[in-house]
């Protein structure tokens, strides 16, 4: 089966069945996507097919057959952080990291589809994203701030809470 | 920075290099907090019961301020000055900057070879726990927080929804506060779903029907409001930096207060969680 990924052509011979996610993690050691339940309720294993949110757990294989697939690791190049996950980074929108990957790639579909970021909006975009660390205040505030800041994603707020840390 | 005390995404790795870069007088980048290994670190107590920067964070802050004691009189004296003091990496005396941290500590590793600063808690003075008797002061302060909600109730269909939530909660000292603040608006939300979402349903024999995602319902990001979170900073005397427990704390109030709330809303007391909507119709369909 090929497909891309990340924006690079990968070739797997796998049973048709087997899942997105654990091609992803096993045969193509892309480990960013998790499994949270395997039954596409939680939303740690979202990734992009042609631009589509769908829960990679649910997704056999056969199904992703000459699409685009898009994974937490490429969303930006590596050793570098877009303004959306430094925003994550700097208000605290991780805890543990286990639904970070999911809800970074939903953020990302919300972003690049250019709805305001109300909080109502974005609420709606990671409905399907299960977080029990954080409870969503400062994952909603990092995808607003991913949204409206330009640069290195720093906030005034975030700076200053930031600067508290290392005084 | 060697404790076994593990981070799970509240923040420990960062809380406690914070506060052994505050004892030090360096950079909290230049705290290396090593992975929790029980094979070559002391046994800092579990991770658990609200304890780990009150307890283990303040054993950290003794040991820092022990090695820091060590080494400011070390650079006193290999430096030839007096009331040294390490501000920011670089050590400095009667306003003049002398030596950088790491040149002093390297001296020190050289003359006189490794340095480790070992602490132990100790329960403040005035505190007593009689282990065998179980008797005296078990804990030695407490922390509190408020919880205020505004739920609306529809009467069709029973639902109870969550206009807003407020938190209020005092930990002493808020040693990182983004990562405090996460911490009062995860274990409120856990709570919330104790009030109107999560329930258990048990075979005769004792086995948990619901085991799945699909069956026990944990809050979506739908499902609440924006947090309103205060820290209040009521320090206790004997707490590194001021600070008590606040992990367990924010999950006392919010259900209650969701119940309080239905209560005001209906003026029927719907008297088990969760609040479902067949709960609350059988409270209002039931005599007042």
């Amino acid at each position: 089966m090929k497909f891309t990924v990340n924006g690079e052509e990968r070739a797997v011979e796998v049973a048709p069945l087997k899942r997105l996610l654990d091609v992803l993690r096993d045969d193509l050691g892309l480990t960013g996507t998790k499994e949270g339940c395997g039954e596409g309720e939680c939303g740690a294993c979202s990734v992009l097919v042609d631009g589509e949110l769908v829960d990679s757990c649910l997704v056999p294989i056969c199904q992703v057959e000459g699409t685009q697939v898009l994974t937490v690791e490429g969303i930006a190049p590596s050793g570098q952080l877009t303004p959306l996950q430094r925003a994550f980074v700097e208000r605290g929108g991780a805890q543990c990291g286990i639904c970070t990957p999911g809800m970074v790639v939903a953020a990302h579909c919300f972003l690049a589809s250019g709805q305001p970021a109300t909080n109502e909006a974005v609420r709606e975009a990671i409905a399907g994203n299960l977080c029990r660390c954080t409870g969503y205040t400062k994952i909603v505030e990092a995808i607003q701030g991913g949204a409206g800041s330009a640069g290195d994603g720093r906030s005034p707020k975030g700076g200053a809470l930031e600067e508290a840390a290392r005084r | 920075m060697l404790s076994i005390s593990t981070d799970i995404g509240q923040g420990t790795i960062t809380a406690f290099a914070q506060m052994a870069a505050d004892a030090l007088g360096i950079p909290v980048d230049d705290v290396d907090v090593a992975d929790p290994d029980t094979s070559r670190m002391p046994d800092s107590g579990p991770t658990v019961a609200s304890r780990t920067i009150m307890v283990v964070g303040g054993t950290v802050t003794k040991a820092a301020q022990a090695m820091a004691r060590i080494l400011q009189s070390h650079a006193a004296e290999t430096l030839g000055a007096s009331n040294v003091e390490c501000v920011n990496g670089v050590f400095r005396a009667g306003g003049r900057a002398l030596a950088p941290f790491a040149a002093v500590a390297r001296r020190y590793l050289i003359e006189r070879g490794p340095l480790v600063c070992f602490e132990q808690y100790q329960h403040p003075p005035g505190i007593e726990w009689d282990d065998k008797a179980y008797r005296g002061d078990a804990y030695p302060c407490y922390a509190w927080a408020a919880c205020a909600v505004e739920v609306e109730v529809d009467l069709d269909t029973y639902e109870v929804s969550l206009l807003d939530v407020l938190q209020v909660a005092d930990a002493g000292k808020a040693v990182h506060p983004v990562l405090a603040e996460g911490q009062v608006e995860g274990g409120t939300v856990q709570a919330l779903g104790y009030a109107l979402l999560e329930e258990h349903f048990w075979s005769a024999k004792g086995q948990l029907l619901n085991t799945r995602m699909q069956n026990y319902l944990i809050p979506t990001a739908l499902d609440v409001p924006v947090l309103r979170t205060l820290l209040l900073e009521n320090p206790y005397p004997s707490g590194p930096y001021g600070a008590k427990g606040l992990g367990e704390l924010p999950m006392d109030g919010p259900a209650p207060a969701v119940a309080a709330a239905v209560l005001h809303a209906i003026g029927r007391l719907v008297p088990e969680l969760p609040l479902s909507p067949d709960r609350v119709m059988r409270a209002l369909e039931s005599a007042p």
